[in-house]
């Protein structure tokens, strides 16, 4: 526990950090706002991210998700908001925090991988190599979202 | 029977050390040494063709070993060979081979354990190769998938970067020339940090972020971490087969380190999670026993030929050391003369069926007279048995007679089958079929397993005979070479080996091997035909 206290302490001295517990009293539940990185079809949105830490924290990682239908990704279930990433799964370290878990996820979104896919749909136009094809309908999911 | 067991305790406790001994236990099985069975040759040169084997096992072994990956070195090694003798690599019998299994298989039986000292006995072949310390080449071979040609390859090209790659040690930028050197002192970054537990007074882990007085572990990169959140760390990682790491950096943790942090040898765990992983990504060419509990593992080198036998409805039928006899290839117990794509379909079936094979038992019934089964297939209640012309009501299988004309009255069932006369009566052709064969595929499930009971009452009769007619244990095989045939039972035999009485069962001796020898040639006979007609495609699978 007193490990999330301190990093709660450390991410509050930092104030361009969006990331805060749901509530004051409950440490076990976090969410978190990334804005889409520049010269990404993202720019310009805001996306949220729900964490809920389990019990084994720090040696199990904490659980992160999308919310769900808002975050069209090779790497995140679209219906769900499950993310596919190695540090949330086999590769996690106690030595990560959450505010490094949510930076990884933050490069996700400008780095995608197409060998784990979530989202079908996306993963095969950009093993196609289609990128214009691939930013394209991530924006059209995007704007249809507003 | 109690009886006579618990007054040969002393006899069977002698036989203890006897190779054979363990047929006291599998009647049923044939043994692996013996692949003739005339009468001669068991009655007068047992003992001896024990012993050939023994030997011949052995030379097959040599050869197995040689082109092997875990490979023996002849004379550094003579009591890994004595240790190996338990674990023949098994050599098909002729009975084997009439079933269709594949000619001349060879494969060998293991355990992790086994395979464990195989993997020691590699670093002890390997230590003078690279000469760095053994769990360092541990490390490299976990990393390598115990692939040395690869390793070798990647050794001789770069054996540096390989060492910081594999974590056994950190980046350098003075690039050490000697390999020992580099072992002693790995850490050039001015920091020096010893590998191992140390006592820190309020230390404050970054972990758990408390700030205690306590036992510390880190490797030479001074990532340091209290004890607990070490051992948390280790526990979770033991079953991932993989290496492990230091939390921050690639630096591994080698088996030592392990079992200093957790205090005692936890690196076996991860060793045999390591081992499982290493059979689950090889598993062409090992695999688990299917049967439940059951720790062998079955290597086949040489899958190469597989795929030819397969298109000759060869099957690769294996023997664990539990006697588990199974497919190499599906993974079900044998089903010769049957080939795996036979056995699959039929398993298919049977398991698509069984919803089907409920509906016919829930919608046929026994004439309520003549016991005969009856389907309805449309038509009204008003029944007519058509062996014995009873009439009876399919509803209350009353008589029919007190009915009268108050038909459908008896319940308000609704017969609404009449539409699909025509299409039921299809369906329920290839459902009797069906049935007929799966209740005497049933039936003879059944049958086999009583008479595998029967088996297990013929160890107890060999001790009879050798209590009460002074017969040599050996001579009293024959008894249980006839059971090993009685699997595929024929009645003569069987009534046979009811014979309870100790006299009457040595005066029928021949009778024995006459008959035994007669299924046994049956059954030869039986199971060549059957592979005869997939071979020919007279008989094939279909849905």
């Amino acid at each position: 526990m007193s490990r999330l206290i301190k990093e709660y302490k450390t991410i509050n001295a930092q104030d361009d950090i969006l990331l805060f517990p749901e509530t004051a009293d409950n440490l076990n539940n976090w969410t978190a706002m990334i804005t889409g990185p520049p010269n990404t079809p993202y720019e310009g949105h805001d996306f949220k991210l729900y964490i809920s830490i389990p019990d084994a924290y720090p040696n199990s990682p904490p659980m992160v998700k999308f919310h769900r239908e808002a975050m069209p990704h090779v790497n995140v279930n679209y219906e769900t908001g499950e993310i596919c990433l190695d540090i949330l799964k086999g590769e996690w370290s106690p030595v990560y925090n959450l505010l490094y878990t949510v930076q990884s996820i933050e490069r996700l979104l400008s780095e995608p991988n197409a060998d784990s896919p979530l989202n079908l749909e996306l993963g095969i136009l950009m093993r196609e190599g289609d990128k214009t094809a691939y930013d394209s309908l991530v924006r059209y999911y995007l704007q249809r979202q507003k | 029977m109690t009886q006579m067991k618990s007054k040969t305790t002393p006899i069977t406790s002698d036989y203890i050390d006897d190779p054979n001994y363990e047929k006291v236990h599998n009647p049923i099985f044939d043994s692996e040494n013996i692949s003739s069975f005339t009468l001669t040759e068991i009655t007068d040169h047992k003992t001896d063709s024990g012993v050939l084997s023994q030997d011949s096992e052995f030379e097959i072994e040599d050869f197995a070993y040689s082109d092997d990956e875990f490979v023996y070195d002849d004379e550094e090694n003579n009591e890994t060979y004595d240790s190996m003798l338990s674990q023949p690599i098994k050599q098909i019998t002729k009975k084997e081979m009439s079933e269709g299994s594949v000619p001349n298989l060879n494969y060998e039986v293991l355990t992790t354990q086994n395979i464990f000292k195989n993997m020691l006995s590699r670093l002890d072949h390997l230590q003078p190769v690279f000469n760095i310390p053994r769990e360092d080449i541990l490390l490299l071979m976990q990393h390598y998938d115990w692939n040395e040609e690869r390793l070798l390859e990647n050794w001789t090209e770069r054996m540096d970067e390989l060492l910081v790659e594999i974590g056994v040690s950190q980046k350098t930028s003075a690039v050490a020339t000697s390999l020992e050197k580099k072992a002693e002192n790995p850490d050039i970054s001015g920091v020096k940090t010893k590998r191992g537990i140390a006592f820190k007074q309020s230390f404050e882990c970054i972990i758990c972020c408390e700030d205690k007085d306590t036992q510390t572990f880190s490797l030479e990169c001074g990532h340091e971490y209290c004890i607990d959140c070490y051992r948390h760390y280790i526990e979770n990682k033991l079953h991932n087969g993989n290496v492990i790491t230091c939390m921050d950096c690639s630096l591994a943790l080698k088996n030592i380190d392990i079992d200093t942090v957790m205090g005692h040898d936890s690196s076996k765990k991860l060793m045999a999670s390591s081992i499982k992983s290493f059979i689950q990504k090889h598993n062409k060419n090992y695999k688990w026993c299917p049967y439940a509990d059951c720790k062998c593992i079955i290597h086949l080198k040489d899958t190469s030929s597989l795929a030819e036998y397969t298109r000759l409805h060869f099957s690769p039928f294996v023997k664990c050391d539990a006697e588990h006899r199974f497919c190499f290839n599906c993974g079900f117990e044998t089903h010769a003369p049957a080939d795996c794509n036979v056995t699959n379909a039929w398993v298919k079936k049977a398991k698509k069926e069984s919803e089907n094979l409920n509906w016919v038992m829930s919608h046929t019934k026994e004439c309520p007279k003549c016991g005969v089964n009856i389907e309805k297939d449309g038509g009204c209640n008003h029944m007519k048995c058509s062996s014995c012309k009873y009439e009876f009501c399919w509803i209350c299988e009353g008589d029919w007679a007190p009915h009268g004309k108050s038909f459908y009255q008896c319940t308000l069932y609704t017969n609404d089958e009449k539409s699909k006369k025509k299409e039921s009566e299809d369906l329920s052709k290839i459902m009797k079929k069906y049935t007929f064969y799966y209740r005497v595929f049933n039936e003879h499930e059944i049958s086999a397993k009583l008479d595998w009971k029967l088996g297990q009452t013929i160890g107890s009769k060999v001790r009879a005979l050798q209590e009460k007619m002074d017969v040599s244990w050996i001579e009293g095989q024959f008894l249980t070479d006839s059971i090993k045939i009685l699997n595929e039972a024929v009645e003569d035999l069987s009534e046979l080996l009811q014979i309870k009485d100790p006299e009457q069962i040595m005066k029928n001796k021949l009778e024995f091997y006459n008959k035994s020898g007669y299924v046994e040639n049956r059954m030869y006979a039986l199971m060549e035909c059957g592979r005869d007609l997939l071979c020919k495609g007279i008989c094939k699978p279909t849905d």
